[in-house]
C-alpha cells in the first residue's frame, strides 16, 4: 500500500527530496519549538529569580562532560551507519548501528542509574531571610557582600537522618554540609569547581523554624531543578525513542535491505536526523544547566 | 467513536463503487473501517468523532445556559438524572437534585471550551476536511504518510476519551477554564500522589491531542509539497488547500510551546515543582508547601503563544471552505485569489506575534503592550483583505442559493461582525473595560459559531455527495439553515450588550454579582431559549445526514458542476482516488470562461482552454 | 510511478560521498565537537568579571558545536533550499518567543 505513494524513495524533481525527509525536518522544526518553549521558560524563571536563589554548580560536571562526549560519539556512529548503507556495505552498517545503540544506552545508564540517584541523595535547605544571620558561619554572606557576589541563601549537604525533613516530631535536624559551607569565606569556594566539592565533616544543626523550604535535590527543590529534570527527562525520553527506532532498523534491516536498499538508507537517514537533533538539544542543555 | 459503515453506496450498477476494490484484497472489517490507512476513511472518522464531540460540547453549554437564566433552579428532567452521576454533588447544590454548584458550572465552562476547540472544531475543520479533501484536490492517491495519518486519528480519539474521563474523577472535571491559568490550575483538586484528578487528566489529554495534531500537520504539509499532480503549480492550488497548508504550519509551530507549558503544569501538579507558583503562595488559607520562585505569567505566555494561532487554525479552514463554495455557486473565479493567498500567509505569520493581547491586564508595560497592540491591529488587515475578496467574489456572479451557498453567504457578514468587534479588544484602552466580559465571548463566538461552524455545515452539504455518492435533502437543509441563523444570532448578539454592561464572562450566577450589569441580565433568558432552540434545530441536520446516506438522491462525480480536481474523481472515490492518471491543465476556478460553451472547465480536463483566471486575479 | 525518476534521493549528498575519505570527515567533525565541549567547560571556569560574559562565551562554544552537528552530521550544508525555509521560519518564531517573553518580563509594572 505504501509503494503507490509517489516519492517515498525517489526524489520529486522540483523539490529534490523524498517525502520522509521533508516530514522529518518539519517534525524537527516542531521539536525546536518544543525545546525552545522549555528553554524560554528556563530563561524567564532564571531572570525572575531573586539574587542567590538560582543555584550554580549543583550538577556533576565531569559526568555531564562524559555524557556529552558519549552522545557526540553516538552521533558520529549514527551518520557512519547511514554512510555505510549508502555505500551498500551492510555488515559495516550493522556494526555502526550497534555502536550507536550501545553508546545511547550507556548515556541513559550513566544518567539514570548513577548521576540522578547521586543527585537525589543530597539535600538543600533554604534559610528564611530573617534567619540568615544566624547561619552566617556557614553562609559567609558578609564576605560575599564585600566582594560584590550574590548572597548564599541555601545550605546543601547530606542529611544525618533520612526522615528528618518529614518527621513532624523533630524541631531540628543535622546536616553534613558540603565543603563550600564548611569554609564559606575561602576564595576558592566563591565559584563552582569542576569536580563536585565533597561533603565535609562539619555538621550544622538546622532549626525547622528557620527553614523556608528544604528538600532533597528533587525536581521540586527549586525551579532550577524543576527546569533541569523536566528538560533532561524529556531529552532522555527522546533518546529512548531514538534507540527504539534504531534497534528496529538494526533487527529488521536486512529484510528491507534485500527488497529495496535505498528505502532502508532513507529511513536510517531520517532516523539519524532525529538522533542528531537529540544530540543538538543536549549540546545546549549541558552548558546551560551544568556550566552556567 | 467508530466510523459509520454506510458511507459508500452499495449500488452494484455503479461502476465506481466497490467494484474498483477488486485489485486490493479484502482487508476485513477492522482494517477497512477502524484501522484504515485510507485518508478518506480517516477523514470520515475524524468528522464523525468531531461532530459527536461538538454535540457534547453543545449540550454542556445548554446546561450552563439554564443556570445563567434560572440561577439556582433545578434543571428539568436532566438535572436529577445527572445529580446521581456527577461527582462531588456538582448537580446537587444544597441537597436539591438538579441544581448546579458553582464548581460544576466552572467545570462545564472549562470543558465546553476545551471540547469545542480541541475536540470539535479543529479535528473537523483540519482533521476531517483536510484529510479527506487535500489529497483529492491536489490529485494525489493518498496522504504522504498514510500510517501516520491513522496514528494521528487514534491519538485524537484516545485523547478525547481521556479528556472526557475527567468527568468521572473523584474530584470532578477541570474547573480552571479552557485556559487553565496557574496558580489555580496548579493547585485545584490536587491530592498528593493522586494522578486521577480532573485537571491532571486534562493536561495529559492535551499532550496526547497535541501529538495527534502534530502528526497531522506534518502529513498535510508534506503531502501538499510532494504529491501535487503534474501541472498543479502552487498558484493553481485551490484556496482551500492553501488555507489547510497554512493551518498545518500554525499547528506545527505553535502547539509545542503549549506542550512545554503543559509538561511544566503537570510537574507542578504531580511532582510539586514551582514553575508557575510564586513564593509565598497561599491556597485555601494555607501556605503552599513548595519552593516558589515560579511565575504564573510564564504559563500565560506559553499558553497564549499557542492559543492565539489556534484561533486562526479555527478560522482559516473555514475561509477555505467558503471560498470553494462561493466560487462554485457564483459561477465565476474567485476575486483576488493571489491577494487572498498572500493575505493567508500574512495572517499565518502575524498570528505568532500577537499573543499577549490576551494579557493586557497582567501588568505589562507600555512598550510591550504597544507592540502587541500594533501587531494585533496589523493582523486585521489581511483578515479584511480575505473577507473583501470573498465578498467581491459575489460581484457579477450568477448566484444560485444552494444549501452550501446559503451557509457560505451567511458566513460573510457573521465573520465580519466577529472580526470587527475584535477591534475594541485589540486596543489596550478599550480592552481595559471589555476584557473578561461577555463582549469577548460574543466576539469570538461570532467568528467560530456563525463563522466556522456555518462554514463547516456549508462544507458538509457541499462535499457530502462526493463522499457518499448521494445528495443531502436540500429542503430540510434550507430549513436547518434559516432556523440556525435566527437562533444563533439571538444567542450571541445580546452578549455584546451584556459585555458592554460589564457582565463577567465566567460568573455562574448570570451576572448578579455586580449591580453594574443589572440592566443586561434579562438577556440571559432570551439567550438560553435561543440556545435550546438551536440545539433542537440541529436534529434536523443530524437526521438529514444519516437518512441521506441510504435514501438521498444519487449523484455522479460532479453534481455541482465544479472545477477543482476532487470533482474529477468518482463519488465516492475508490482506493487510490482517481481512475486513470490525473493532471491539472488550468487554474482552479475556471468558471464562465469567455467563449467556452459550458460555464465551467474542470481543472483536470485535458481538452478546453488553458487559462489561469485565478492567478491573474480577475 | 517512481521508477521513472532515477534521481537519487539525496543527490547532493550522495554524490559527495565517495570512499573512506568521508568516513574520516565524520570522525573529524566528532573530534571537533569534543574539542568545543572541552573548551566550553574550560571557559566556564575562567574568572569572568560579570556573569553575562561568562554566559556568552560558553554559549558561543555551544553554538559552534551545534553548527557542526547541523551542517555536517545533518548535512544541512548540502540540503535543499526548502528545508532552509522551514528552519528560518522556525527560527524567526523561536526568536520571537524568546525576545517578546524577555521584553514582557522586563517591561512590566512593579510594586515599589
Amino acid at each position: 500500500m505504501e509503494m503507490e505513494i509517489p516519492y517515498t524513495v525517489s526524489a520529486r524533481p522540483d523539490t529534490g527530496l523524498y517525502n520522509a525527509k521533508i516530514g522529518i525536518w518539519l517534525f524537527l522544526a516542531s521539536e525546536v519549538m518544543l525545546f525552545g518553549g522549555l528553554f524560554s521558560g528556563y530563561v524567564f524563571l532564571r531572570m525572575g529569580a531573586q539574587p542567590g536563589y538560582w543555584p550554580h554548580g549543583m550538577l556533576n560536571v565531569p559526568i555531564g562532560t562524559l555524557n556529552t562526549c558519549i552522545l557526540i560519539s553516538s552521533s558520529v556512529t549514527a551518520v557512519l551507519a547511514w554512510a555505510s548503507l549508502k555505500m551498500r556495505q551492510f555488515t559495516q552498517y550493522q556494526m555502526w548501528m550497534a555502536a550507536t545503540i550501545v553508546l545511547g544506552v550507556l548515556f541513559l545508564i550513566i544518567k539514570l542509574c548513577y548521576e540522578w540517584p547521586e543527585d537525589f541523595k543530597r539535600c538543600g535547605v533554604y534559610i528564611k531571610q530573617e534567619a540568615l544571620a544566624k547561619y552566617e558561619p556557614y553562609l559567609g554572606n558578609q564576605y560575599l557582600y564585600s566582594k560584590g557576589l550574590p548572597p548564599r541563601v541555601e545550605i546543601t549537604g547530606e542529611l544525618e537522618n533520612e526522615d528528618a525533613l518529614t518527621n513532624p516530631n523533630t524541631r531540628e535536624y543535622d546536616l553534613h554540609v558540603d565543603a563550600t559551607y564548611a569554609d564559606p569565606t575561602n576564595p576558592a569556594n566563591d565559584r563552582p569547581s569542576f569536580f563536585q566539592r565533597p561533603v565535609s565533616d562539619k555538621v550544622v544543626k538546622i532549626n525547622k523554624a528557620d527553614v523556608d523550604f528544604a528538600s532533597k535535590f528533587y525536581p521540586s527543590h527549586n525551579t532550577f531543578f524543576g527546569c533541569y529534570f523536566l528538560i533532561a527527562s524529556l531529552h532522555a525520553l527522546h533518546v529512548f525513542g531514538g534507540l527504539i527506532v534504531f534497534s528496529y532498523f538494526l533487527i529488521t534491516g536486512s529484510k528491507l535491505y534485500r527488497k529495496n536498499p535505498e528505502h532502508l538508507c532513507n529511513r536510517v537517514e531520517v532516523a539519524g536526523l532525529f538522533w542528531h537533533f537529540v544530540d543538538l538539544v543536549w549540546i545546549f542543555v549541558f552548558p546551560l544547566f551544568y556550566l552556567l | 467513536m467508530e466510523t459509520s459503515t454506510a458511507i459508500h453506496s452499495h449500488d452494484p450498477h455503479d461502476p465506481h463503487g466497490h467494484g474498483d476494490h477488486a485489485e486490493h484484497h479484502d482487508l476485513g472489517f477492522w482494517r477497512t473501517y477502524v484501522f484504515s490507512v485510507d485518508h478518506k476513511v480517516i477523514g470520515i472518522q475524524y468528522a464523525i468523532t468531531g461532530l459527536l464531540f461538538l454535540f457534547l460540547g453543545f449540550c454542556l453549554m445548554m446546561m450552563m445556559r439554564w443556570q445563567l437564566a434560572y440561577d439556582g433552579k433545578p434543571l428539568p428532567f436532566f438535572g436529577p438524572l445527572l445529580a446521581r452521576f456527577v461527582k462531588n454533588g456538582g448537580m446537587d447544590a444544597g441537597g436539591v437534585p438538579g441544581v448546579m454548584t458553582p464548581d460544576f458550572y466552572n467545570s462545564l465552562g472549562a470543558m465546553h471550551g476545551t471540547i469545542m476547540v480541541f475536540l470539535g472544531i479543529v479535528p473537523i475543520a483540519f482533521g476531517a476536511f483536510g484529510n479527506y479533501l487535500v489529497p483529492l484536490q491536489i490529485g494525489a492517491p493518498d496522504m504522504a504518510f498514510p500510517r501516520l495519518n491513522m496514528a494521528s486519528y487514534h491519538a485524537y480519539w484516545v485523547g478525547g476519551v481521556l479528556m472526557l474521563s475527567s468527568f468521572f474523577c473523584p474530584t470532578g472535571p477541570p474547573k480552571s477554564g479552557w485556559t487553565s491559568y496557574s496558580p489555580l490550575a496548579d493547585l485545584m483538586d490536587k491530592q498528593a500522589g493522586l494522578i486521577f484528578n480532573g485537571q491532571t487528566i486534562w493536561i495529559l489529554a492535551m499532550v496526547i491531542l497535541i501529538s495527534s495534531s502534530l502528526l497531522g500537520s506534518v502529513n498535510i504539509i508534506t503531502t501538499v509539497i510532494q504529491l501535487r499532480a503534474p501541472g498543479l503549480t502552487w498558484m493553481r492550488m485551490p484556496f482551500f488547500t492553501w488555507t489547510q497548508l497554512i493551518t498545518a504550519f500554525l499547528l506545527l509551530l505553535a502547539f509545542p510551546p503549549l506542550e512545554a507549558g503543559s509538561f511544566m503544569q503537570l510537574m507542578d501538579r504531580v511532582f510539586g515543582t514551582s514553575f508557575f507558583l510564586p513564593h509565598g503562595e497561599v491556597f485555601n488559607n494555607q501556605l503552599v508547601n513548595v519552593s516558589g520562585g515560579g511565575s504564573p505569567l510564564l504559563w500565560q505566555h506559553l499558553f497564549w503563544f499557542l492559543a492565539h494561532p489556534e484561533v486562526y487554525v479555527l478560522i482559516l479552514p473555514a475561509l477555505g471552505i467558503v471560498a470553494e463554495v462561493i466560487t462554485n455557486n457564483t459561477r465565476r473565479p474567485m476575486w483576488g485569489y493571489k491577494a487572498g493567498i498572500y493575505a493567508v500567509m500574512g495572517i499565518g505569520f502575524l498570528s505568532f506575534v500577537v499573543w499577549a493581547h490576551h494579557m493586557y491586564l497582567t501588568g505589562m508595560g507600555r512598550v510591550v503592550s504597544t507592540f502587541f497592540q500594533t501587531t494585533t491591529i496589523l493582523i486585521s488587515v489581511p483578515s479584511v483583505i480575505i473577507l473583501t475578496c470573498l465578498l467581491l467574489s459575489l460581484w457579477g456572479g450568477s448566484i444560485r442559493f444552494t444549501v452550501p451557498m446559503l451557509f457560505a453567504t451567511a458566513f460573510l457578514p457573521e465573520f465580519g461582525i466577529g472580526g470587527l468587534t475584535g477591534i475594541p479588544l485589540a486596543f489596550t484602552s478599550t480592552d481595559l473595560f471589555l476584557h473578561d466580559t461577555y463582549y469577548v465571548i460574543a466576539h469570538f463566538h461570532y467568528i467560530v459559531a456563525p463563522g466556522t461552524i456555518f462554514a463547516i455545515f456549508a462544507g458538509i452539504y457541499y462535499w457530502y455527495p462526493k463522499a457518499s455518492g448521494r445528495m443531502m435533502n436540500q429542503f430540510w437543509g434550507k430549513v436547518h439553515f434559516w432556523l440556525s441563523l435566527i437562533c444563533i444570532n439571538m444567542i450571541f448578539m445580546p452578549m455584546f450588550l451584556q459585555g458592554m454592561a460589564g457582565m463577567h464572562r465566567r460568573g455562574f450566577d448570570g451576572g448578579k454579582t455586580y449591580t453594574l450589569s443589572a440592566p443586561a441580565l434579562h438577556w440571559n433568558v432570551t439567550i438560553a431559549h435561543a440556545a435550546w432552540g438551536l440545539g433542537l434545530v440541529q436534529f434536523i441536520f443530524i437526521f438529514n445526514f444519516f437518512w441521506s446516506m441510504k435514501f438521498g438522491r444519487k449523484v455522479g462525480a460532479n453534481p455541482w458542476n465544479a472545477t477543482t480536481l476532487e470533482w474529477s474523481a468518482p463519488s465516492p472515490p475508490p482506493h487510490g482516488n482517481f481512475v486513470g492518471p490525473i493532471a491539472a491543465y488550468r487554474g482552479p476556478y475556471e468558471y464562465s470562461v469567455p467563449g467556452h460553451p459550458v460555464d465551467f472547465v474542470p481543472q483536470a480536463d485535458p481538452q478546453g482552454p488553458r487559462t489561469d483566471a485565478g492567478a491573474l486575479g480577475h | 510511478m517512481e521508477q521513472s525518476h532515477e534521481t537519487s534521493p539525496s543527490a547532493g549528498v550522495g554524490a559527495a560521498l565517495q570512499g573512506s575519505k568521508h568516513f574520516k570527515g565524520y570522525v573529524a567533525i566528532g573530534i571537533t565537537q569534543v574539542v568545543f565541549v572541552l573548551a566550553a567547560v574550560g571557559a566556564s571556569f575562567l574568572p569572568f568579571h560579570n556573569p553575562t560574559s561568562n554566559i556568552l562565551v560558553v554559549l558561543f562554544f555551544a553554538a559552534c558545536n551545534a553548527a557542526c552537528v547541523a551542517s555536517f552530521s545533518m548535512h544541512l550544508k548540502s540540503e535543499k533550499w526548502i528545508i532552509y525555509r522551514f528552519l528560518i521560519i522556525t527560527a524567526v518564531f523561536l526568536i520571537g518567543l524568546f525576545a517578546l517573553t524577555y521584553i514582557a518580563f522586563h517591561d512590566r509594572l512593579r510594586l515599589n
